[in-house]
């Protein structure tokens, strides 16, 4: 299969190859020859590259700040890490699990803070949801687009959070989230649609409160 | 109207297609160096794990041989059995050879020499003695086992130089990035994390940006080329007083900052003299 002389055409030939003959639940793994020298288990360094700015947009999605989804990526991170052996390759794949420790930390800590009761996404914390823009005028605009829909989005129920946190934050299409949830692909459009229709009320609800405060000030 | 089919994807209503498109306008932009400080506490932690899990099977073992072995102790014949053993084990067999396991890659350092003039050495990498009733050298081809080497030490020199960035150089701040570098079969860099930070998110930044273009000879192992992590140390220094004493660039009229100081150590450790 090898051949005798390597280029990187025929490196990335043998790489396709040894995919196929070893294919596994998460098309997405990278075949890499060897093992690592770094410490980590092999397959979870792999996970960690493939997986982890999904991992991180989930849940930067439902929290307030980059710090603190920094920290509850982390702690996924950890968690999966103590757990690779429980870990079920015919269960789930990679991405799944991975994505399902997260949905667990996220909630874990939204419930801390409900405890604290600050729940609230403030407008100093999202500049970093914010692409480059011309002007500084039209980053304060999205930045509060953004605040507003983050917090529309921490009023609705956990279902409609997470299928959100799915397809916004994490990136999925229909597929990936009919996958994940195991539901079907109709299942996902329906649970879609009511959730940005809830989004879209509970928005529309805080900026006329918005309006009326403004109004009273 | 909502797509009851089975789909690919979801078709949004038009009603939530603004706000479909606000949704994925969201960028979500991550600290540079997050990944690399989680990687690293990710591998002490599995260390921490590793060193847990092998204590309860160690221990067991060690209970069970000293059980038998008190056991044995008792027993006449089995007594006997046990000072035969002892007597077998003192004189050397041939066995048949074990194949050596799998040596564990040491970490190259290697940094860029320290003067852009001066003549580059070239690191040599440690030898791995196997360990005993491993093959015989002789009968292996191309037994010995190598570590990455770079193919073009001038142009990574250079692009180090060129990357540094100006700010940086301009305030006089430097720092000594360690890269972790993974070297596939053909030489070329596939992942660049950095191992340890030099505190300067920016020089971190430049280094991982221009590790992609390093290149190798790659790592062998029984005459085959592998793939391997490599460590690789980056050194950023500004020189503002030049080694002439004047402070000021030789051939330049004006003040301008000269290329960073990059300094260059063999894998022991030592600076060469």
């Amino acid at each position: 299969m090898r051949p005798s002389r390597v280029t990187r055409n025929d490196e990335a030939s043998y790489i396709r190859a040894m995919r196929k003959r070893h294919p596994t639940p998460d098309s997405g793994t990278r075949f890499v020859p060897g093992r690592s020298a770094s410490g980590l288990p092999q397959d979870f360094e792999v996970w960690f590259q493939e997986h982890r700015n999904a991992v991180y947009r989930y849940i930067r999605f439902r929290v307030a700040t980059r710090e603190v989804a920094e920290d509850v990526t982390s702690e996924v991170f950890l968690k999966a890490l103590r757990s690779l052996h429980r870990y079920d390759a015919s269960r789930a794949s990679p991405r799944t699990w991975l994505l399902r420790i997260a949905r667990n930390a996220v909630t874990d800590h939204l419930r801390a803070l409900k405890r604290r009761g600050s729940l609230h996404v403030s407008l100093d914390r999202v500049p970093d949801l914010v692409a480059d823009v011309p002007s500084q005028e039209e980053r304060l605009i999205r930045e509060e687009r953004i605040q507003r829909l983050l917090n529309g989005s921490q009023t609705l129920r956990k279902a409609d959070q997470e299928i959100l946190s799915l397809r916004y934050g994490s990136g999925l299409d229909n597929r990936e989230i009919a996958e994940h949830l195991e539901i079907s692909n109709n299942a996902v459009a329906v649970r879609l649609h009511r959730a940005l229709a809830r989004l879209k009320a509970a928005v529309d609800r805080n900026d006329i409160e918005q309006m009326m405060w403004d109004d009273d000030r | 109207m909502i797509d009851r089919s089975d789909s690919r994807d979801f078709v949004v209503p038009s009603e939530f297609s603004a706000l479909d498109a606000e949704l994925s306008s969201i960028h979500y932009e991550e600290r540079p160096s997050f990944a690399p400080e989680l990687e690293a506490e990710l591998l002490r932690e599995w260390r921490t794990v590793r060193s847990e899990r092998h204590w309860p099977v160690r221990q067991l073992v060690a209970a069970g041989i000293v059980g038998l072995f008190l056991g044995g102790l008792g027993v006449p014949s089995a007594r006997a059995a046990l000072v035969r053993l002892a007597d077998l084990m003192r004189t050397p067999v041939q066995e048949s050879p074990v194949p050596a396991t799998q040596p564990v890659v040491p970490a190259l350092h290697a940094e860029v020499p320290s003067t852009v003039d001066a003549e580059p050495v070239k690191p040599t990498p440690p030898r791995v003695t196997p360990p005993e009733g491993a093959i015989p050298e002789s009968t292996r081809q191309g037994s010995e086992v190598t570590f990455p080497e770079l193919r073009d030490r001038a142009k990574i020199e250079k692009a180090i130089r060129d990357n540094y960035p100006m700010d940086l150089q301009t305030h006089g701040i430097g720092g000594t990035v360690r890269l972790l570098l993974w070297v596939d079969s053909l030489g070329a860099v596939d992942v660049a994390n950095v191992g340890k930070a030099s505190g300067v998110p920016e020089l971190d930044r430049a280094a991982v940006q221009v590790a992609p273009s390093f290149e190798f000879v790659p790592a062998r192992r029984y005459g085959k080329a592998v793939g391997t992590w490599v460590e690789f140390d980056v050194r950023f220094r500004p020189r503002w007083s030049g080694e002439e004493g004047s402070g000021i660039p030789n051939g330049s009229a004006t003040n301008r900052p000269r290329p960073p100081d990059l300094q260059v150590t063999d894998p022991g450790g030592h600076v060469p003299s």
